[in-house]
């Protein structure tokens, strides 16, 4: 796009663009190969996975035998046992189990799907070797489970799992055999079945995160075929912008070393604990690097934060499925959808005017990332607005140390100060709508309660949705008004120009994908779209891109110029303000929709009020 | 690399592409390779001593026996990287399948959109400011 410098405006170095658009922009422009990229991962998704709703063949991880599942019966099956026990005025073991049933079918289980992961595989868990992150032989792996006692606590917890579903079987047969008609059976039969329920989340927890950690495993060669292979993949789009692709694929080695220090660090289970990931490992080693020693040179061609940035938001776009807002939307909508917008405009106001921060860049990115949803709201804002690489360090900064704090002391609050029957749903809303980042929002749910965890993830994951739609409304007020000169009009055209393709990328990935959603339908969709080419595809590769986002961003970053963004501390102001805010109004807001418009959802959703109600 | 840099602006370091810095020429090979191994230091010291010691604080302590407990992965930033919104996510469906997607609800949804549209328009033409604001 050329560049002119108005007559007028000469000497006060502000540059006026004439947008053009030329078919070559397609081959040689960065966000149409970040759509190029982004989309061909998710196809090749799409051809491995979507066939898979009729069946998929599996190892069966006891018998190691190679076996046929078929989601299409197995699910309908499953249903059928569910509608009938629905019926029944509470949900009984039956109901669990075939629920669980249901949950099993999942295509990245698949052969195909399981290797994949095998071959995209992050890092491990590690304790205090870290090198057992990439390599631990079967003597380490069985003197790791030695020494914390995984293995017996795992044993201990499926033990007590079995032992509390005899239990509940025994209270659902018992109630059954009353008709369902004594009140003091059934609610016996609730205690039992919940207990059960809640010892089998243990076990799972601790199969999920402890028995990994303690497997033989050896990932260098993996982790360098990926390397090599992402390298060419990029690289491909790098030479066709006129880039030297052997010079990217030099520097490309050593971001790509440096992610995989940075997802090694989170991979820490002290540091999982505290909830710093990868993001705020990668900026802090990259920073380190480029403010000591420096940034090398021949690493540089590789240090391509916005084309990272731009092709893992494209994949980020396939998960925003708005048939969820239908399907679980209704007791959460207008505390996601309509607190949001309303603190980040009066938070972006705030910053402007009274606080006055010169960037209006900065302030739309920390407005994103505090009332959205974290890092990836920051990234897509900061992308969408063209903001420096310092403004979104700052954001991400920022957005990471109040989920910390958030996740710790929110659930004090509101186990400290609100009424009992309250804290779980209103609790719940309250987290979800404004912890910033998933994992926190997860982990603040379950410290208060089952019920807490699934509001608070509800509410968390209707926010998720306005990501797209918040990049997309960014992107056109930056084209239309941020981006003009005083009094200029911006033509349609002129906006399209300046409009960041890879935005449309992004929403086009989630129109699509919502459609393909809607019309497999809610089970075969988890199956081949939830449980397939998104978390057994774009997520895998997009949380490598994000992390090599940020490797570039901290291997980019001045200090000197970081702490100039810090001036008067107006980050930290803006953030903490808007943050009031947020807590204020999505509190009231929580408690106006679940308790004075829509309390009929109330015992839906909280069992404990449903046995109340019954 | 990028064609963005085609704004009205007196930001001389635009967009997140903007080139690595330079290293400040006025200090020694040693004095850098110090402050890298003093970072690294820094780092360890807080991966093994600050970082577990705030884990045994009295509070955090029973936060962190949960997140254990139930393997979380608490420091993950997308919801479909964390296990537990897919349980989450089939909870809820299950509870709101005994809501009939009738006309009430679906009016509720739209009426959530709408509101959403209604503050986004109003901020967009009274909040957002302008260029020359």
């Amino acid at each position: 796009m050329p560049v002119d410098q108005s007559p007028g405006e000469t000497g006060k170095n502000v540059v006026i663009d004439r947008g053009e658009g030329k078919i070559s922009d397609l081959w040689k422009k960065e966000d149409y190969w970040a759509v190029w990229l982004g989309f061909a991962i998710l196809i090749v998704g799409a051809l491995i996975y979507f066939p898979m709703g009729s069946s998929y063949d599996f190892k069966d991880k006891k018998t190691k035998e190679i076996k046929t599942a078929h989601p299409g019966t197995g699910i309908e099956e499953q249903n059928r046992i569910i509608a009938a026990e629905k019926k029944n005025p509470f949900p009984t073991v039956a109901f669990y189990t075939a629920k669980d049933k249901k949950k099993k079918f999942q295509a990245k289980s698949s052969t195909i799907g399981s290797t994949i992961k095998k071959w995209t595989s992050k890092p491990g868990t590690w304790t205090s070797n870290p090198l057992n992150a990439f390599f631990m032989s079967k003597d380490q792996a069985s003197a790791v489970k030695k020494e914390s006692g995984l293995i017996n606590k795992y044993n201990d917890a499926k033990e007590a799992e079995k032992s509390a579903h005899k239990n509940a079987k025994v209270a659902d047969a018992t109630a059954k055999a009353a008709g369902y008609q004594d009140s003091g059976l059934n609610n016996a039969a609730i205690t039992t079945i919940k207990d059960w329920r809640d010892k089998k989340q243990v076990a799972g927890g601790l199969k999920k995160k402890g028995l990994p950690a303690s497997k033989a495993h050896n990932k260098i060669f993996q982790l360098i075929m990926l390397m090599i292979g992402m390298a060419v993949f990029f690289g491909i789009g790098v030479a066709a912008m006129g880039q030297s692709f052997s010079k990217f694929f030099i520097g490309f080695l050593f971001v790509f070393a440096i992610a995989c220090l940075a997802f090694t660090m989170a991979n820490q289970t002290t540091i999982k604990g505290l909830g710093i990931g990868y993001a705020a490992w990668a900026i802090i080693i990259g920073m380190l690097i480029s403010n000591t020693v420096g940034t090398p040179n021949w690493v540089k061609p590789a240090v391509l934060t916005e084309y990272f940035i731009k092709t893992g938001l494209v994949l980020l776009g396939a998960k925003i499925l708005f048939g969820k807002l239908v399907a679980i939307g209704q007791p959460g909508i207008f505390v996601a959808w309509v607190v949001t917008p309303t603190v980040w405009l009066t938070t972006f106001w705030f910053g402007q005017k009274i606080l006055k921060i010169a960037s209006k860049e900065l302030n739309a990115t920390i407005c994103s990332d505090m009332s959205v949803c974290g890092v990836s709201a920051a990234i897509a804002t900061a992308a969408a607005c063209r903001a420096k690489k310092e403004e979104l360090t700052l954001a991400v900064g920022l957005s990471l140390v109040f989920t910390s704090i958030m996740m710790i002391f929110m659930p004090v609050v509101i186990k400290g100060f609100f009424p009992p029957h309250m804290v779980q749903v209103l609790g719940g809303a309250w987290m979800g709508g404004t912890i910033d980042a998933t994992g926190a929002v997860a982990a603040a749910g379950a410290f208060l309660g089952d019920t807490a965890l699934y509001v608070a993830a509800t509410i968390k994951m209707i926010q998720n949705i306005l990501i797209g739609v918040i990049a997309f409304l960014v992107a056109i007020y930056w084209c239309a008004k941020v981006e003009c000169k005083p009094d200029q009009k911006v033509s349609s055209i002129e906006i399209w120009y300046r409009f960041p393709k890879f935005v449309i990328g992004f929403i086009a990935a989630s129109i699509i994908f919502s459609l393909a959603d809607a019309s497999f339908g809610g089970d075969i969709s988890n199956t081949v779209i939830k449980q397939g080419v998104i978390k057994g595809m774009s997520d895998i590769f997009r949380g490598w891109f994000f992390c090599l986002a940020f490797v570039s961003i901290g291997l980019a970053t001045n200090f000197r110029e970081l702490k100039e963004h810090m001036h008067g501390g107006k980050p930290f102001i803006l953030y903490v303000c808007g943050q009031s805010l947020n807590l204020v109004l999505t509190l009231v807001m929580a408690y106006i929709m679940f308790y004075k418009v829509f309390p009929e959802i109330l015992p839906k959703i909280d069992p404990a009020l449903q046995m109340l109600v019954k | 690399m990028t064609d963005l840099n085609c704004k009205v602006s007196t930001r001389k370091n635009a967009t997140l592409t903007s080139p690595a810095p330079v290293r400040d020429g006025g200090r020694g090979g040693l004095h850098r390779w110090a402050s890298l191994l003093f970072g690294i230091l820094l780092i360890f010291v807080f991966v093994s001593v600050i970082a577990p010691w705030i884990l045994e604080l009295p509070y955090m302590k029973s936060v962190n026996h949960v997140i254990q407990e139930r393997g979380i992965e608490a420091n993950l930033y997308d919801y479909t990287e964390v296990e537990l919104f897919a349980d989450a996510e089939f909870y809820m469906r299950h509870a709101m399948e005994d809501s009939p997607k009738d006309t009430s609800y679906m009016i509720s949804i739209i009426a959530g959109v709408l509101l959403f549209s209604l503050a986004v328009w109003i901020g967009y033409k009274y909040v957002l400011p302008d260029r020359k604001e």
